[in-house]
C-alpha cells in the first residue's frame, strides 16, 4: 500500500499541471509546518492540521489534530472513516482533497487542488478606491445636477407654469392653492399694510409678465388720487438736470427705471410701512429752490424742518361777516389777530373766581362734570380719531353756564333759541301774548259776548287792546334788554348794527376756525404723551381775548421735531405733517387727478 | 521680464509664487479696489427710496455680481486646460479667489440688507455658503500640500499600496511557521485591515483600531512569552506588522490630506450649480413680476 499525492494547478488557458509525489507508507501528515508530508502553505491551514491514514485497501481515515477541524463531504468533523472506492471530498482551508483508489493494487490517490483564493492578501484595493472620495461623498456631478434641477423646478418652472395655468386664486382648488404657496417664494418682501389683501395673487398687480406694474393698474383702485399740483407748475418746478443729475437720470433711463411712474416713489414689498416713501429728499428736490424754477409760486423754499421751513401761517378770519368766512394765511411772525366775532377771554375762564362761583351754583350732575374749576377739556373735546378738536357748540359747551333761560314768573322757565334772533323775538312774543290771553280769559271766563252790556263790552274791548299792546311792549322791552349792551347776548357777541333787519338788533356772526393749518396733518392724540398739558403749546392761560391766535409757533414743534443729523428719533420728514397727493379743499382749485405716466408727460409738455 | 535662473524645458521661468501671491497680489489689490468703490458708491448713491436690488445702483451691483458668478464658474472649464503666461491657470485661480471674495460684499450691497424667506435670499444664502466653502478650500490648499508631501516622503500613491501589498505577502510567508493562536492576529492583520479611514474617524483612532496595529502590539507582547522555537518566526512577523502599521499610518494621513483638499469641493461645486439655478430663478422672477 502506498499513497500517491497529486497537486493540481489549473493554468490560464485551461492547461493543467500535475505535481505527483508517492509516499511508500500508509499515512501522511497534512499541514503548514515544513515537516509535514503534504505541505499546505496557506495560513488558513494549521501547522500540523491533520493526518490521513489508509487503514486497509478499501478504507481510510482522516484525523484532525489539536482543535483543528476538517470538512468531509460537507460535514465539519474531527475524525472520519470512509471507503476509498466511494471516494471522499475533504476540505482543509482553501484546499480540496479528493480521495480515490490509485489503481488496482490497493494504493490510494489524493488529488489536491487550491479551490479558493490562494492568498489572504486582499489585492482589490485599487488606488482609485482608496485615495479618492469614493464612499465619502456622492459624486459632485450627480449632486450638482440634482440640486440644479430641484431649484429650477420649484423656484422657477412651477411658479411660471402656475402663472399661466392657475385659475383666479379666489376659486378654491389645488392649483390656485399651489399658486399662492409657490408665488410666496418669489415674494421679495412683506407687502405694505394697505395692499395686504393683494398678497394672494401676484397677478392682481403684475398683470403682464416682464412688464413693469403699470400706472393704470394702480389707478384702477386709486381712481380719485390727485396729483401734487397743476401739471405746468410741476413741470416748471422740477429741478433742471445737469452734471451728475443728468448722468444719473440717463443711467436710470438706461436701466429702464423711468421717473414719473407711481412706482417711482411707491415701492411695494418693503414691509408694512414701506409703500409711502418717508424720504424728504423727494420733496426737497423741487422745494429747495422752488422760487427759482417756478417764479409764480407763493411758497417759500424748504429744505428741512429744523432749519429751513417757514413759520406757520395759520388760516386767520379777518372778517366774520362773509359767509363762508374768508381765511387769510398770516405768518405767526406777524402775530396775527383774529376777528372771529366772539368775545371769549380764555384767561378768565381758566382762572377767575367768578367762574368757580358760577360752577358752584350749577345742579349736582353738572357740578360733578365740571369740578371746582374749568379746564381745557371741559369745552374742547377731541374728535373720534383723537386727531383734531371738535367744533365748539354753544348749546353743548357754553350753555350750562351761559343759560339762555328766561323766566317771566317763578314757575315758568323758557329757553331762548341760540343763533336765531328772529326766533328769539317770536318766542318772547308768543310768551307775552299767551300771558295776555290767559289774563283776559281768566277775568271773564264763561261769559259770552252777547250776554254783556254795551258798557261792559266797551270795557272789555279796551282791556283787550291794552293787554295786547302791553304784550307787544313787553316783548320789545325784553328784546331790547337781551340785546342791549348789558344783555345776555352781548356777553359773548358783538352788536354790529343796533338797528338791523326786521327791527332786530344784528349780532356779529361767529366764525371759529376749524383747521388753522389745513395743509398739514396734526394728531393731538399722538402728542398726548406723558400727560402733556394743553397749555404747554397753547398759551390760553395768558390770553384775554379771542383775537389771540393760540396756535404754537414752529419753534415749539422744533423742540422735539429736529431733523438735523443725529438729533432726534422723532419723525420730522415732510410726510410727518404733509401729504404729497392733493386733497380737495374748499375755495381752492384742486390738482388734477393722477393720470398714467405717459399721459401726464404729454400733458405737461404741451404749453 | 528679468532673467530667471529657474527655467523650464520650454524656456519659461519656474515661479515659486503661490496662487495667492500671484503677480504680487495683483488680484487681491483689484478685489480690494472693487470692494471699496462698491461700498463708497453705496454710501453716497442717490437711490430712491431705499437701498434695494431694484434701484439703479442695485441693478448695477446685481449685473456685475451675476456676471462675476458666471465668470467664477468658468474656472471649472478653464482648469481643464493649463496654459502659462498672463492668463495662466494660476493667475485665473488667484483672480477666482480674490474676486470671488469681493462678491460677498457686492452681493450683500445688492440686497440692500433686505432678506426674507424667498428665492432671492435663497440665492444669496447659497452664494455665501459657496464662498465660505471656498475660503475653507483656500485654507487647505495653503496648509495641506506641504504637510502632505512631507508625509508622503517621495512615495507615490501606487507605491504606498504596493508596499502594503508586499508587506502582506511577506507576512503570509513569514507567518507560516507560527502557531495557531498567533496566526489569527496575523490573518486579521492581512484580511481585516481597512486602509481608508471613515470620513468622520480621526486618523489617530483609525490607527489605534486598525487590525494591523493591534496585531503588532499583541504579538510584540507575545514574543517575550513565546516558546523558544516560536520566538524567531514571531519576532520576524511582528517586525513586518510594525512596518506595515507605520506605513498604514502614513497612507491614512495621506488619504486624510487628500480628503481635506477635496471635501470642500463637494460643497463648493454642487452648490455653485445650485447657485446658478437659484440665480436664474431670482433674475427671471424679478423681471417676470417686474
Amino acid at each position: 500500500m502506498a499513497i500517491r499525492v497529486e497537486f493540481i494547478k489549473k493554468r490560464p488557458g485551461g492547461r493543467i499541471t500535475v505535481r505527483p509525489t508517492l509516499y511508500e507508507k500508509n499515512d501522511v501528515t497534512l499541514g503548514r509546518a515544513t515537516d509535514c508530508d503534504v505541505f499546505l502553505g496557506d495560513l488558513r491551514v494549521g501547522l500540523h492540521h491533520a493526518r490521513l491514514t489508509q487503514i486497509s485497501t478499501s478504507k481510510a481515515r482522516i484525523d484532525a489534530n489539536d482543535d483543528h477541524r476538517v470538512r468531509v463531504d460537507g460535514a465539519q468533523v474531527r475524525r472520519r472513516e470512509f471507503g476509498i472506492k466511494d471516494g471522499a471530498v475533504i476540505r482543509i482551508g482553501p484546499y480540496q482533497l479528493l480521495v480515490s483508489p490509485a489503481d488496482n493494487h490497493g494504493d490510494m490517490l489524493i488529488t489536491i487542488e487550491l479551490v479558493e483564493e490562494p492568498t489572504a492578501v486582499r489585492d482589490k484595493r485599487s488606488e482609485e478606491a482608496v485615495f479618492s472620495m469614493r464612499g465619502y461623498a456622492p459624486d459632485k456631478r450627480v449632486t450638482a445636477w440634482t440640486l440644479l434641477t430641484i431649484i429650477l423646478a420649484v423656484f422657477l418652472a412651477v411658479p411660471v407654469a402656475l402663472h399661466f395655468r392657475a385659475e383666479a386664486t379666489d376659486t378654491p382648488g389645488l392649483s390656485s392653492q399651489l399658486a399662492i404657496t409657490t408665488s410666496q417664494n418669489w415674494l421679495a418682501g412683506g407687502m405694505s399694510s394697505s395692499h395686504a389683501n393683494l398678497t394672494a395673487d401676484c397677478r392682481e398687480c403684475h398683470v403682464k409678465p416682464f412688464t413693469r406694474v403699470r400706472d393704470e393698474t394702480c389707478i384702477n383702485c386709486h381712481e380719485d388720487m390727485r396729483d401734487h399740483a397743476q401739471p405746468e407748475a410741476m413741470l416748471a418746478s422740477s429741478p433742471h438736470q445737469d452734471g451728475a443729475g443728468k448722468w444719473l437720470a440717463s443711467v436710470r433711463e438706461g436701466l429702464s427705471i423711468p421717473e414719473g411712474r407711481c412706482g417711482s416713489c411707491h415701492f411695494e414689498h418693503n414691509g408694512p410701512t414701506g409703500v409711502i416713501p418717508a424720504d424728504s429728499q423727494l420733496c426737497v428736490d423741487c422745494h429747495n429752490t422752488l422760487d427759482q424754477h417756478y417764479t409764480e409760486t407763493k411758497l417759500v423754499n424748504v429744505s428741512d424742518f429744523a432749519r429751513r421751513h417757514p413759520e406757520f401761517s395759520p388760516a386767520i378770519v379777518l372778517d366774520p361777516q362773509t359767509s363762508p368766512a374768508t381765511m387769510t394765511r398770516i405768518s405767526m411772525v406777524k402775530h396775527p389777530k383774529e376777528q372771529n366775532g366772539l368775545t371769549f377771554p380764555h384767561d378768565f375762564h381758566l382762572k377767575d373766581e367768578e367762574v368757580a362761583r358760577k360752577l358752584a351754583t350749577l345742579p349736582v350732575n353738572l357740578r360733578t362734570r365740571y369740578g371746582a374749576d374749568l379746564d381745557c377739556a371741559d369745552c374742547h373735546e377731541p374728535d373720534a380719531a383723537g386727531a383734531l378738536i371738535k367744533p365748539i357748540e354753544m348749546e353743548k359747551h357754553c350753555s350750562d353756564c351761559h343759560s339762555l333761560a328766561f323766566s317771566a314768573s317763578e314757575t315758568q322757565v323758557r329757553a331762548l333759541p341760540h343763533g336765531e334772533p328772529t326766533e328769539v323775538r317770536r318766542v318772547l312774543e308768543d310768551y307775552y301774548l299767551a300771558q295776555a290771553t290767559n289774563l283776559l280769559l281768566g277775568e271773564q271766563a264763561g261769559i259770552l259776548e252777547r250776554q254783556l252790556s254795551a258798557d261792559a263790552r266797551t270795557r272789555r274791548e279796551r282791556l283787550r287792546t291794552q293787554a295786547f299792546t302791553d304784550a307787544r311792549k313787553n316783548t320789545d322791552a325784553m328784546v331790547a334788554r337781551i340785546f342791549s349792551e348789558d344783555g345776555i347776548c352781548r356777553k359773548c357777541h358783538e352788536n354790529e348794527d343796533p338797528a338791523g333787519r326786521a327791527g332786530l338788533p344784528e349780532l356779529t356772526p361767529v366764525a371759529l376756525t376749524q383747521s388753522y393749518l389745513p395743509k398739514a396733518r396734526f394728531s393731538h392724540a399722538e402728542h398726548m404723551t406723558g400727560n402733556l398739558p394743553c397749555v404747554s403749546c397753547h398759551l390760553a392761560e395768558t390770553s384775554d381775548s379771542s383775537a389771540d391766535v393760540l396756535m404754537p409757533s414752529i419753534t415749539k414743534c422744533r423742540e422735539c421735531h429736529d431733523d438735523r443729523p443725529g438729533k432726534t428719533a422723532v419723525a420730522s420728514d415732510c410726510l410727518t405733517c404733509h401729504a404729497y397727493h392733493d386733497e380737495p379743499h374748499a375755495g381752492r382749485e384742486s390738482a388734477p387727478l393722477m393720470k398714467p405716466a405717459r399721459l401726464r408727460k404729454t400733458i405737461g409738455q404741451t404749453p | 521680464m528679468a532673467r530667471n535662473d529657474h527655467m523650464r524645458a520650454s524656456g519659461l521661468p519656474i515661479s515659486h509664487e503661490g496662487f495667492l501671491a500671484h503677480k504680487r497680489y495683483r488680484y487681491l489689490k483689484l478685489a480690494v479696489v472693487v470692494t471699496l468703490v462698491a461700498i463708497v458708491v453705496y454710501a453716497i448713491a442717490d437711490v430712491r427710496v431705499r437701498p434695494n436690488g431694484g434701484t439703479w445702483y442695485g441693478y448695477i451691483l446685481g449685473t456685475v455680481s451675476a456676471l462675476l458668478i458666471l465668470w467664477l464658474m468658468m474656472l471649472g472649464i478653464r482648469k481643464r486646460a493649463m496654459t502659462p503666461g498672463n492668463w495662466s491657470l494660476k493667475g485665473w485661480t488667484s483672480a477666482h479667489v480674490y474676486l470671488g471674495s469681493s462678491l460677498l460684499v457686492l452681493a450683500t450691497l445688492h440686497t440692500g440688507f433686505q432678506f426674507g424667506l424667498n428665492v432671492h435670499t435663497l440665492a444669496y444664502v447659497i452664494m455665501v455658503i459657496v464662498i465660505l466653502s471656498g475660503f475653507i478650500g483656500v485654507y487647505y490648499y495653503t496648509a495641506v500640500p506641504r504637510k502632505m508631501s512631507d508625509n508622503r516622503a517621495h512615495r507615490s500613491q501606487k507605491d504606498m499600496l504596493d508596499a502594503i501589498r508586499a508587506l502582506d505577502h511577506e507576512l503570509n510567508e513569514a507567518a507560516r511557521p507560527l502557531d495557531q493562536r498567533y496566526l489569527r492576529e496575523v490573518t486579521n492583520a492581512i484580511r481585516k485591515t481597512k486602509v481608508k479611514p471613515g470620513l468622520f474617524t480621526p486618523v489617530s483612532s483609525a490607527h489605534r483600531q486598525c487590525a494591523t496595529t493591534r496585531a503588532a502590539i499583541r504579538l510584540r507582547k507575545a514574543v517575550a512569552k513565546a516558546e523558544p522555537d516560536m520566538r524567531r518566526p514571531l519576532e520576524a512577523v511582528t517586525a513586518i506588522l510594525e512596518r506595515k502599521a507605520a506605513l498604514l499610518l502614513r497612507t491614512r494621513r495621506h488619504i486624510r490630506s487628500k480628503t481635506l483638499l477635496q471635501l470642500w469641493l463637494y460643497f463648493h461645486v454642487p452648490l455653485s450649480f445650485a447657485l446658478l439655478a437659484a440665480l436664474t430663478a431670482h433674475i427671471i422672477s424679478v423681471f417676470f413680476y417686474w
